[in-house]
This record gives C-alpha cells, sequence and structure tokens, in this order.
C-alpha cells in the first residue's frame, strides 16, 4: 500500500472518529445536557476535529488526484469528512478497491 | 474548451474564493472577538443609553457591560425569581419597565425587595446587560421569568430595547433614591466557541478557497494525461 493510500486511510479514520465525536459528544453536550462542567471536559473536540478535517482534505486531495479521480469524486471525498460515517465509508471503499487490484 | 467556457469557470471560481475568504474572515473576527471578550472587564466612561443602543437593533458587543445613562417614566412593574448576583444569592428582584424619553423602553432592575415606583421622570445610571435566554421560574402573571424584553412585547406599543439596565442610581429631581442596589459580575463573552476553534475554522475556509483555485488546474492536467 502507497504512503498516499495509507495517510489518506489513517486520515478518513480520524476525521470519521473526531465528526462521532463532535455530533454525538461535544454538541449533545454544549447544546441539550448544558452543563458548564462537561462542556469544559468536551471543549478540546471542535478544535481537534477543526485541524483534523483541515488534514483529512490534505490528504484525499493528494489520494485522489494521485487516482486520477474526476473533479466531482475528489469534492465527494472532501465533503465525506464533514459527516459522522460517511469518510469511514469512503475508507472502505478505498480499502477495497486496492485488495480488488 | 471554449471561451465561454473558460470565462464562466473563472467566475464561477473567483465567486468560491471570495465567499470562503470571507468565511474565513468571518470566523478570524469572531477568534479575535472572543479573546477581546475574555480580557478581564475595562470600566469605560458612563455613555448616555440611546449614544450605544437602540430599539431597532440587538445589543452589540462594545454595548455589553458599558454603563449607561437615560431618563425616563416607569409604566409596569415585575417581580424576577430566582435571579443570582455578584454574591451568588438567589433572589427575586423587582424590575421596572422604563419608557425612555427619545422613544422605546427598556428593562431596569431596581432592588432585591419591594419598593415603591417613582412617578414622574426618572434619572437612571446603570449597567447594560445582554437578555437572559433561560427561564428562572414558571411564567406567571407580573414575574418574569427571565429579564428579556420579548417577554413584555405585548405589554408596550412601541419598540423595546434589546438586553437590560441594572440600575446602580436612581434619582428623581436630582435625588437619589436609596435602595439595597443589584450588584453583578459584567457579562461573559456573548460569542460562543473558543479562540482555536475558530482558528481552525479559518484554516479550514481558507483551505477550500485554495482547493477551489486548484480545481480548474486540475481538470486541465487531467485530461492532458
Amino acid at each position: 500500500m502507497s504512503g498516499v493510500v495509507k495517510r489518506y486511510r489513517v486520515m478518513a479514520l480520524a476525521a470519521g472518529v473526531m465528526s462521532l465525536l463532535l455530533w454525538f459528544v461535544e454538541l449533545p453536550v454544549v447544546y441539550l445536557i448544558q452543563d458548564p462542567e462537561l462542556t469544559e471536559k468536551v471543549k478540546w473536540i471542535p478544535f481537534v476535529h477543526g485541524y483534523v478535517y483541515a488534514f483529512y482534505v490534505l490528504a484525499a486531495i493528494h489520494f485522489t488526484a494521485n487516482a486520477r479521480y474526476s473533479i466531482k469524486q475528489m469534492i465527494l471525498f472532501i465533503l465525506a469528512g464533514t459527516l459522522p460515517v460517511a469518510s469511514f465509508i469512503a475508507e472502505r471503499k478505498v480499502a477495497r478497491s486496492i485488495t480488488l487490484q | 474548451m471554449n471561451r465561454t467556457k473558460v470565462l464562466l469557470t473563472a467566475i464561477l471560481t473567483l465567486a468560491l474564493m471570495a465567499i470562503f475568504i470571507a468565511l474565513g474572515f468571518w470566523q478570524l473576527d469572531r477568534a479575535r472577538s472572543l479573546k477581546e471578550l475574555q480580557k478581564p472587564y475595562q470600566e469605560k466612561p458612563i455613555v448616555a443609553l440611546a449614544d450605544i443602543a437602540s430599539t431597532k437593533s440587538n445589543l452589540s458587543d462594545v454595548a455589553v457591560n458599558r454603563i449607561v445613562t437615560f431618563t425616563g417614566r416607569y409604566v409596569a412593574e415585575f417581580d424576577a425569581p430566582n435571579q443570582i448576583d455578584k454574591n451568588e444569592k438567589s433572589e427575586t428582584w423587582l424590575v421596572g419597565l422604563m419608557e425612555v424619553d427619545g422613544g422605546g423602553a427598556i428593562l431596569v432592575v431596581r432592588t432585591y425587595r419591594e419598593a415603591e415606583m417613582p412617578k414622574g421622570t426618572v434619572t437612571i445610571t446603570g449597567r447594560l446587560l445582554p437578555r437572559q435566554f433561560d427561564d428562572r421560574s414558571e411564567k406567571k402573571e407580573g414575574e418574569l421569568s427571565r429579564l428579556d424584553p420579548s417577554i413584555v412585547i405585548s405589554l408596550y406599543p412601541d419598540d423595546l430595547y434589546d438586553g437590560f439596565v441594572v440600575a446602580m442610581n436612581e434619582s428623581v429631581d436630582g435625588r437619589s433614591i436609596e435602595l439595597p442596589r443589584v450588584t453583578v459580575e459584567p457579562a461573559r463573552p456573548t460569542v460562543p466557541g473558543y479562540y482555536w476553534q475558530h482558528i481552525s475554522y479559518v484554516v479550514i475556509w481558507w483551505l477550500m478557497a485554495l482547493v477551489v483555485l486548484f480545481m480548474p488546474f486540475y481538470s486541465r492536467w487531467r485530461s492532458k494525461r
């Protein structure tokens, strides 16, 4: 497995985990539970998610350009990092295509 | 690629880049505001209410916590239960709805206990604070469940100022009204989120602008290959 693919897969998993934490831990704590003590404990999630997503975008562009994907596919790969499970699905697709090759 | 297509691609690319760059600047501005608001509050000179607030707009960040002065007359009075002061003490506050000279009305926190509502023109000096969003008590007639002008909107025909004032002094004809005054801490920052979170969004938006710029070149490079 090339470094480009490996980097993309690692970043896809990291972005997926951070999205899950953001959607299902940080947002409910801040906007539903509204407990200041808990809010303090989860405040690292949004900004770690922000930086992880920036690196995910770079990894996705590098991977899709390397694989000569179309612009539409590249945009879908970039957007996959914004939804909790989409980046996991994208990562599985990449892993499957490598296995088939 | 014909010229029209090139032109349209260039316009779309520039428009998207402009949007992403503007969004980055917006997040940068929020990060700066957050940092500014987190500094210990420095008292500024007393200012006339009408100079920093208006009935036509929401309270701005620069108006929050300012000590303001204005004159007017009380038109209604309410109890605001379960309000917490600087000493973390939960009390019922006496709140008046004051019709401000020059137009509009504003909620004024007067004191902790029952007090006679002054008649005639009253001069107020007090701290301007943002409206409360969470109810402190159940909704009852004559009571304010939270200090929020939207609750009294049906009781006053004219426009209302956003936020409320915690009176430090009330005077009638130059004579100060002696009452135990509510003391409150300056309001906390109103910009949600954290500094480095906003900075990370700046990075993302500007990265997106670069991605948009890269797309047409990528398309040409890909078709050549």
